[in-house]
């Protein structure tokens, strides 16, 4: 939906967003199967399945849609196809459409489950391309010596694969904030210049306020403060950031936020090196990459 | 009727969207499930406006995609509205909604039997007691000096699911025939299931651009809603639309613009999210001793998703104040020149302001008023002694992360600019590649940066500039990485949250030219946005290489003065520096 651009509405999908899908498929050989993953889309303009169905009855391609369950009824019918088939997997509804019967329902399974290594692959490689030497051997962030760093900026400099990590951040989020229900208010916490865009993406595609400290990390020198707004002590922080090493940056944050009269106990980020459920005392944190299965033959010293 | 004879209250409803009503439906709206629906909204709304109302305005859309067998359902939810609200069936008015539409019979020309069972529906209601009607609109008079005027913004599509065309001669007589007809110092209610522009562009224009706009508003009838305006100029016209399920409100001069979102619409299964967008009815309450006054309560339907039962959810009402447009808030030093511009298929007030050679333009009135007033209702302008550059200190101060962290303005901000790229410089969504490029200086700078790179199928790359980069790694600062982007790139944008010199946008074409003499060419075009550009300041010298500056507010100001005329930092020091 990012890709879409439809930034107001994410969970949306706009003619727009059709006419991309079905460009998408048209360069795609015939006889093709493509999976569309409908997670979090609520709503679609009846105009935009027009183009796809017309380009997967003029490529033969079998149309898999999963997660449809808010748009199954609209899909069956805005899509017109020669064949249609709806049906259940677990708890996420799924619709077929193509040319031919749809494929079992346990190959679809099969699908999806390739479909989720596949996005964690992207991430992964993402996380690979962005290595970078450390020239001094030592970490800006946090006082370590080690000779290989993560650049968060080459991930962003790629929009597939800031895409990919800023959805599957977005999933985590989403996932964190199920279990937040009844808490106090949740506010994404980004405190770098390179964590903040994935912050704010994976913010708005969860519809939550997200908060910008500039800031902690790498070089913690907080150059602009919301400390003048006052307590927030109906909040509750979610920090999303890049890459955690040592803690540093996460650790300043967590202070900032009691400052604030804040809890912070959950984060999210893209690389930990450090994955063990309790490496950081008093946080939850989720990473999408472990980078020691990056970089096994990595080394930090203090 | 009002309790206090001088205040007209108004209920508006649109967008029932009658599909799956029967057994087993998960539509609030279903027939075993909407007098519920209704007297729960009703009871939060009437407290508000005294306990019931004037008139029941409906716009549109009773049924989906054409099913007309929903049309007498429809009518029973109408009836039972009427009731809570203690007023006559005779009190509401519906118009047409391209959804009530036989599609089969409007491809094949026949205008009439196409619409022939919305008629039947609607003649059960106040429309079948009008003082005037024709194949367009319908006039309904009331005894208490309120008029309600019903259009089809349909008739005369060119294709299914568009607004209409309104010619001359169909103009001349809605306003001869039908708005003439109301005296002038009596209250009209125009209802319209499209919306006429101008209305804000925030909701899908960047990612759809024109095709939205010419789908879902009437611009075929803005010159007649100018008519009506100059026609009457003693009462208030009161607007009220539907159709794009996103409501907004604004008030120019004593017309009121409102569109309210829909009050129907399928509930989703669980435990999947509903989806965002909250069911809505609105009461308008205007003053018929007093023009100027108008209050409006909107009743939201929140799905409460963590509830077992899927048809869980709440009603509450809140005020939604009608913002006034940005008229009111330009002083008479600002030189400003307005120009109509065509946007998109519709035409749009765009404030444009000189800079010191570069001409700031602004993105959208509405967009730049919303700012404004959140500044100023949530106390966000600070004074005082702010560092930004190592020889001026800012002695005003706003929090660009209290506007840009909520939910609602960034996609806003964003969508604007995504128009504004597409339509001033040929950006167009998806396909741009290493040809553009994004630049995002700073935390927010980076963020906006980044959303719009992905709209655009383009690369965007994050620049500190804060303190020179003192405090910055090396992967975060002006590198060969983004010295090669931009020798790459045939346009360059570069996004940052606030203008007030212009040195950081100046100190990073510096830094890429130092980095790479041959990064920026001569038919390189440079661009900038940013949340808040002071359009006072004639100190953006270092910024002539811009070709164009877009702002989403140009009426802060920003007032700031050489350091060296300041007291010293020991005495007076600064708030923020950067230095």
């Amino acid at each position: 939906m990012l890709a879409a651009g439809s930034l107001q509405r994410p969970q949306a999908v706009a003619t727009d967003t059709g006419s991309l899908l079905a460009e998408t498929i048209q360069a795609l050989p015939l006889h093709s199967t493509v999976l569309i993953d409908c997670r979090q889309v609520s709503f679609i303009d009846h105009h935009a399945m027009e183009p796809l169905s017309k380009a997967i009855s003029e490529k033969k391609t079998c149309l898999i849609l999963s997660d449809t369950n808010s748009i199954a009824n609209h899909l069956d019918s805005a899509m017109t196809a020669s064949h249609k088939t709806g049906f259940e997997l677990g708890e996420r509804h799924i619709s077929c459409f193509g040319p031919q019967a749809a494929p079992a329902p346990e190959a679809i399974a099969r699908m999806l489950a390739e479909a989720q290594i596949l996005e964690k692959q992207c991430v992964t490689d993402a996380v690979r391309t962005s290595i970078v030497a450390v020239a001094d051997g030592r970490l800006a962030s946090t006082p370590v010596r080690t000779t290989i760093a993560y650049n968060a900026r080459t991930i962003l400099a790629c929009p597939p694969q800031f895409i990919w990590t800023s959805l599957l951040l977005a999933d985590e989020l989403r996932g964190t904030l199920a279990t937040m229900k009844g808490v106090k208010k949740p506010v994404v916490l980004a405190v770098s210049l390179r964590a903040s865009p994935f912050a704010v993406a994976a913010s708005q595609l969860n519809s939550v306020s997200c908060e910008i400290v500039d800031h902690m990390g790498p070089t913690p020198k907080i150059l602009e403060d919301q400390l003048s707004i006052g307590p927030r002590v109906n909040e509750e922080c979610i920090y999303i950031g890049d890459f955690c090493i040592g803690g540093t940056e996460l650790r300043i944050a967590q202070t900032y936020a009691y400052l604030r009269g804040r809890a912070l106990r959950r984060a999210i980020v893209i690389g930990c090196l450090v994955c063990e459920g309790n490496a950081f005392p008093g946080i939850d944190v989720r990473a999408l990459v472990d980078l020691r299965v990056i970089s096994p033959h990595a080394k930090y010293e203090l | 009727m009002s309790t206090e004879s001088q205040k007209r209250s108004i209920l508006h409803i649109t967008d029932l969207h009658l599909s799956d009503i029967g057994g087993g439906s998960r539509e609030f709206l279903r027939i075993g499930s909407y007098r519920e629906y209704l007297r729960d909204m009703w009871d939060q709304m009437s407290p508000h406006i005294g306990g019931t109302v004037d008139i029941i305005v409906a716009t549109g859309d009773f049924v989906d995609r054409g099913r007309t067998g929903h049309f007498e359902h429809a009518q029973s939810i109408l009836i039972e509205l009427a009731r809570l609200a203690g007023v006559d069936k005779s009190r509401v008015v519906v118009c047409l909604g391209n959804h009530d539409i036989i599609r089969r019979e409007e491809l094949a020309g026949q205008h009439t039997a196409a619409r022939a069972p919305f008629r039947e529906f609607a003649s059960q209601f106040g429309n079948g007691n009008c003082a005037k009607n024709s194949n367009r609109a319908a006039l309904i008079s009331f005894d208490n000096r309120l008029h309600c005027l019903m259009l089809d913004g349909t008739f005369g599509a060119m294709e299914p699911d568009i607004p209409g065309l309104l010619d001359t001669d169909a103009a001349d007589e809605l306003i001869n025939e039908f708005v003439r007809a109301v005296p002038e110092d009596e209250i009209l209610v125009v209802g319209s299931h499209y919306p006429i522009s101008p209305f804000p562009d925030d909701f899908a224009i960047g990612s759809e651009g024109p095709d939205y706009v010419r789908r879902h508003f009437w611009i075929g009838a803005v010159d007649f809603k100018r008519r009506v305006a100059r026609v009457r100029k003693r009462a208030p016209t009161l607007w009220l639309f539907g159709d794009v399920h996103h409501p907004d409100g604004y008030r120019q001069e004593s017309d009121i613009h409102i569109i309210t979102g829909r009050l129907g619409v399928s509930v989703p299964l669980p435990p999947k999210p509903e989806s965002q967008l909250p069911r809505q009815a609105r009461s308008v309450v205007l003053d018929q001793g007093d023009f100027r006054v108008c209050d409006v309560f909107t009743a939201n339907f929140h799905q409460t998703s963590h509830l077992p039962q899927p048809q869980g959810g709440e009603w509450s009402v809140v005020p939604s104040p009608v913002r006034q447009t940005g008229l009111l808030y330009r002083s008479a030093s600002m030189a400003t020149n307005g120009a109509d511009t065509e946007i998109a298929g519709s035409t749009r007030r765009v404030g444009m302001s000189e800079v010191s050679g570069v001409t700031a333009t602004l993105l959208d009135q509405n967009l730049n008023d919303a700012i404004y007033e959140r500044i100023r209702d949530e106390s966000l302008y600070r004074m005082g002694r702010f560092r930004t550059s190592g020889s001026s200190d800012s002695l005003g101060w706003v929090s660009i992360g209290q506007i840009l962290g909520s939910v609602s303005y960034l996609p806003r901000f964003c969508s604007a600019s995504l128009a504004w790229l597409w339509k001033s410089f040929d950006i167009k969504p998806h396909r741009n590649g290493d040809t553009v490029l994004f630049l995002g200086i700073d935390c927010w700078g980076a963020s906006v940066a980044s959303l719009l790179a992905v709209a655009c199928g383009s690369s965007s790359l994050c620049v500190a500039v804060r303190a020179d980069g003192r405090y910055h790694t090396a992967g975060e600062l002006v590198d060969s990485d983004v010295a090669s982007a931009t020798k790459r790139a045939r346009i360059v944008v570069v996004v940052t949250d606030v203008i007030a010199t212009g040195q950081s946008i100046a100190s990073v074409y510096s830094r890429i030219q130092l980095a790479d003499p041959d990064a920026v060419r001569a038919e390189q075009r440079w661009i900038a946005l940013a949340v808040l550009v002071d359009a006072n300041k004639k100190i953006l010298e270092p910024c002539r290489f811009l070709a164009g500056l877009g702002a989403a507010c140009l009426d802060i100001k920003l007032p700031s003065v050489p350091s060296e005329t300041m007291p010293g930092d020991d005495i007076a020091p600064a708030v923020v520096s950067f230095s």
